[in-house]
């Protein structure tokens, strides 16, 4: 099965004889073992780039205990097997093997880059890492201090605890509304039996999955696999994860002291599996998630200057699917800065869109997508997000024609079923105006004790 | 530009200003350039990468933030706003609207010693994106309307990216300790109060005065080969006349012989963090050859979980959950190698500081062993390999390098350079910064309420603590 880059001007690339460095297809590759991983081959470079995931990530810390997810993530490249912290670092940092891992929502997220030269050593010590971390108590405690660190800090920063109150209201008691790092008493609370019955569960072989980017062909990739994850369990827990009410549209105001307040909005969005999820892509980029030209950054900061930055944006998950709105800007610009927002939010729901924003639109999201794949790991990264979606082997060929397809009639239905003034929930974190009205006021001070167990 | 060397190694390799010649010597090493040079002077670097079908094209202007007159801070940055509202023949918004249109990737960022354009975009758009860059190079039109709100524009910016982060506070001050006289002191967005009075003639002066082919580089690199290039580049950039253009001069430091602090407390840190600014050569401004020793001794020093100072100050001694040294060698002069912790648990400053002293001290006084040194060397020169898997690497390399005064082959022979040093070069490297004639300057970064400090950290993170605030993310 060849899949083919598509130029935007319809050219095949890896046709053309004077284009072979490039990537030219994507392929399934599965192990002795069962370990299945989508592949892109190019020898351009002699490196190679892993990207992983197994299911279930934060959303299985259990009550008490959030945090662990990622704790567990800041200890595998910390000593394994018989190999003590130091030496495990300093093995990879020798080799210069980047070896990654971080905590999701949904997975655990896992990237190895290494030099083809490396790419045995690499292998072996990811798997040691994932079937035999060593959690010692230097090392944990080491990192329990620095993640401690990090929730102190973020506990500082105005967006970190916007983003934690809009969360909690969003998603109530839902475990995707918890705090990724813990607070500082579930991050004290964890114990190694913890963060091993964590690995037992969660690091098996039906949760895995797989994308290789680089210098390495499918006859190489099935015996690397089954050197990666060969010792892997076959099976686990499955990730459990209860359903999800919308709340009803609130206002919010979290009182900080700083020079700027920063602006959250959010309603209801639309899940990645949607029929019209490219045409409300498409809506979305006209409205305010295009930068430059889309409606929002032009009404509020080229036209009237409030702001050095406004956007929106989809947020997906399994359970919960919103349409959100960041920016942040001088206490007094808030009021005029909403109701502009809330003004072109009703006129994209009314009237829609022009034919030539469409044409424009099309031609920057088809145009600008070979930008997100000009190197080993961007397209690793890519191959993985194509099955943790569902889109298949020939998406990077077939994205297109999908974004192609939309018409006006497409996007100015989605705009008008979708887009509603008045279910926009807002948050703003900092000192608003008098004029702005909220339901509810608390201070930062409340969300930072509470997070540092204060 | 804060980029971390995990996603761009090839920030490490920017280049000496010593060799002569445009086109690389024999013996290219790293990214094969092609180059060549306009009839009205402009330098064009041509990097082939075939990876997917598109190209970087980034302009280079050798201005910045400390080229800028005494009293109009933050001009240059001013400028790289403007740029974007108008000329000529291409109305306010419509340079931003074509771009989008054309499904390019569109920033442009000032720094103390350049300012940089750049389009990321499908190969076979690229000479549209040539044409808009060529026409604001010659024919900027900008009106009174547009100056206004661009400069609210960046009052927003400097609360949101300067007063609202205590950490760019204190480096913004640290900064202006520092350098007393040269204007690496101002920082590159201005000062508030001067951004308030730029004007319209201001930025039509600086413009004016710099903006000139023979004053930029152009590098082009990706879906694009060197004859494809030339033609392209000889129709637009071609066309516009050089002129001249001031030499770049800058003020001397004064001697100092004193002790310098900065301390910043606020309820928003919750979290303590130390850190110290050494004066330190660049590749271009380097009397006694030590800029690339200074890279190694900054890899095997505070670079990862295995450099010195992590390993005796994290690991070992459990003072500190980060500690490491962070050293950018591009720069037309002296810039700071940074150093930095967070500590941990109760560990006061005081204590944090005393025992950072003490390594530097073992250093001076114990030294390195070669095996130390071989593996920094080791682990610098495979980043080369790493940094041609990436678009953008070679674009900031070459630009960066030729912008700064560099060469072509002080970024293609960087990883025989770096091969080069001796462990005997690495110590007259850490005797000249960190010995008793360097020069210093060191913050303090403190929360309101000491008392609620219960633990303390940061990730290792280098970019925490970037002293460089050089880019403007235009979303």
């Amino acid at each position: 099965m060849t899949t083919a880059f598509l130029s935007p001007s319809g050219t095949a690339l890896g046709q053309d004889a004077d284009s072979g460095n490039g990537f030219s297809h994507v392929e399934t590759v599965v192990s002795d073992q069962g370990v299945q991983a989508y592949l892109a081959s190019s020898d351009f470079v002699p490196v190679v780039s892993i990207n992983f995931a197994f299911d279930g990530g934060i959303e299985t810390d259990p009550a008490g205990k959030e945090g662990r997810a990622n704790l567990v993530t800041t200890l595998l490249d910390e000593g394994a097997g018989d190999i003590r912290s130091q030496e495990f670092q300093r093995r990879l940092a020798d080799l210069s093997i980047s070896m990654r891992f971080s905590a999701g929502i949904e997975e655990i997220n896992g990237t190895l880059y290494t030099t083809k030269e490396h790419l045995d050593e690499a292998l072996d010590l990811l798997a040691l890492a994932l079937t035999e971390p060593r959690f010692d108590p230097e090392p944990v405690e080491r990192m329990r201090d620095s993640v401690a660190g990090a929730i102190r800090s973020n506990t500082g920063d105005p967006g970190w605890i916007g983003r934690r109150a809009f969360l909690e209201r969003v998603l109530g008691d839902h475990p995707f509304a918890r705090p990724s790092r813990g607070t500082m008493e579930s991050l004290m609370a964890l114990e190694v039996d913890d963060l091993r019955q964590f690995i037992e569960e969660r690091f098996t072989r039906d949760a895995l999955t797989v994308a290789v980017a680089g210098d390495i062909t499918a006859d190489e990739l099935g015996p690397a696999l089954d050197r990666a994850f060969g010792d892997l369990p076959a099976s686990g827990e499955p990730a459990e994860v209860p359903d999800w009410e919308p709340p009803e549209p609130f206002s919010t105001v979290v009182e900080w002291q700083g020079p700027q307040s920063i602006l959250m909005l959010a309603q209801a969005g639309i899940s990645r599996d949607h029929p019209d999820y490219y045409a409300a892509l498409v809506m979305n980029h006209i409205l305010g998630g295009g930068g430059f030209g889309s409606r929002l950054t032009e009404e509020v900061r080229e036209r009237r200057g409030l702001t050095y930055g406004i956007g929106s944006g989809f947020y997906n998950t399994d359970v919960a699917n919103l349409l959100m709105v960041n920016s942040s800007l001088a206490h007094g610009n808030v009021v005029p800065a909403l109701d502009l927002i809330r003004q072109e939010w009703a006129t994209m729901r009314e009237d829609g869109v022009t034919q030539s924003e469409l044409d424009d639109a099309k031609r920057y999201i088809t145009g600008s997508f070979p930008l997100q794949l000009t190197s080993t790991r961007d397209l690793s990264s890519m191959l993985l997000s194509m099955q943790l979606q569902n889109l298949g082997e020939d998406y990077i060929r077939e994205r297109n024609a999908l974004i192609q397809a939309v018409t006006v009639e497409d996007v100015n239905w989605i705009a008008n079923s979708l887009l509603d003034p008045e279910a926009l929930s807002v948050l703003v974190v900092g000192q608003p105006p008098e004029e702005f009205s909220a339901d509810e006021t608390i201070s930062a001070r409340e969300i930072v004790d509470r997070e540092l167990g204060r | 530009m804060t980029i971390k060397r995990a996603n761009a190694a090839a920030t490490a390799l920017l280049a000496v200003a010593t060799g002569a010649g445009l086109a690389p010597s024999a013996g290219a090493e790293v990214f094969r350039p092609d180059v060549f040079e306009l009839d009205n002077g402009l330098t064009v670097v041509v990097v082939t990468n075939r990876t997917a079908p598109v190209v970087s094209h980034m302009l280079w202007y050798k201005v910045g933030a400390a080229d800028e007159e005494p009293g109009v801070s933050g001009i240059a940055h001013f400028l790289e706003h403007l740029m974007f509202r108008g000329t000529e023949t291409v109305p306010d918004g419509e340079f931003s609207r074509i771009v989008q249109r054309e499904g390019a990737r569109s920033n442009a960022m000032t720094s103390w010693d350049y300012t940089a354009y750049f389009q990321n975009v499908a190969s076979d758009r690229l000479g549209r994106m040539m044409e808009l860059e060529a026409d604001r190079m010659a024919n900027l039109a900008i009106t009174d309307e547009v100056v206004a709100p661009e400069r609210n524009v960046i009052l927003e910016e400097r609360g949101q990216v300067v007063e609202s982060r205590p950490s760019s506070r204190l480096n913004e001050q640290m900064y202006a300790t520092l350098f007393q006289n040269h204007p690496y002191g101002i920082p590159i967005i201005g000062w508030r109060h001067e951004i308030e009075d730029l004007s319209i003639n201001d930025a039509r002066a600086f413009y004016d005065r710099w903006y000139a082919p023979n004053n930029a580089v152009l590098v082009l690199a990706g879906d694009i080969d060197v004859e494809a290039a030339r033609p392209l580049v000889e129709e637009t950039y071609g066309r516009i006349p050089a002129r001249d253009v001031p030499e770049r001069t800058r003020l001397e430091e004064p001697d100092s012989g004193a002790e310098f602090s900065v301390t910043l407390t606020s309820d928003q840190v919750q979290l303590p963090n130390w850190r110290r600014f050494y004066l330190a050569p660049t590749y271009t401004d380097d009397p006694n050859g030590h800029a690339y020793a200074l890279q190694v001794l900054d890899e095997l020093l505070g670079t990862g979980t295995t450099s010195r100072l992590y390993r005796s100050l994290v690991v070992e001694q459990e003072i500190a959950v980060a500690a490491g040294t962070s050293y950018r060698p591009a720069g037309v002069d002296q810039g700071p190698l940074v150093a930095y912790m967070t500590p941990r648990g109760d560990t006061g400053m005081a204590a944090l500081e005393e025992a950072f002293e003490a390594e530097i001290e073992r250093l001076l006084t114990e030294g390195l062993t070669e095996e130390e040194v071989a593996t920094a060397k080791d682990r610098l020169t495979i980043s080369s390999t790493f940094a041609r898997d990436s678009l953008m690497a070679p674009v900031y390399a070459f630009g960066q390098a030729l912008a700064t005064g560099g060469t072509i082959d002080d970024v293609e022979r960087w990883p025989s350079r770096i091969d080069a040093i001796s462990a005997d070069d690495v110590m007259a490297a850490a005797e000249a910064v960190f010995g008793a004639n360097g020069r210093h300057v060191t913050g303090y970064l403190l929360p309101e309420d000491p008392d609620a400090a219960i633990r303390l950290d940061e990730p290792v993170d280098p970019d925490a603590v970037s002293p460089d605030m050089d880019t403007e993310i235009v979303q």
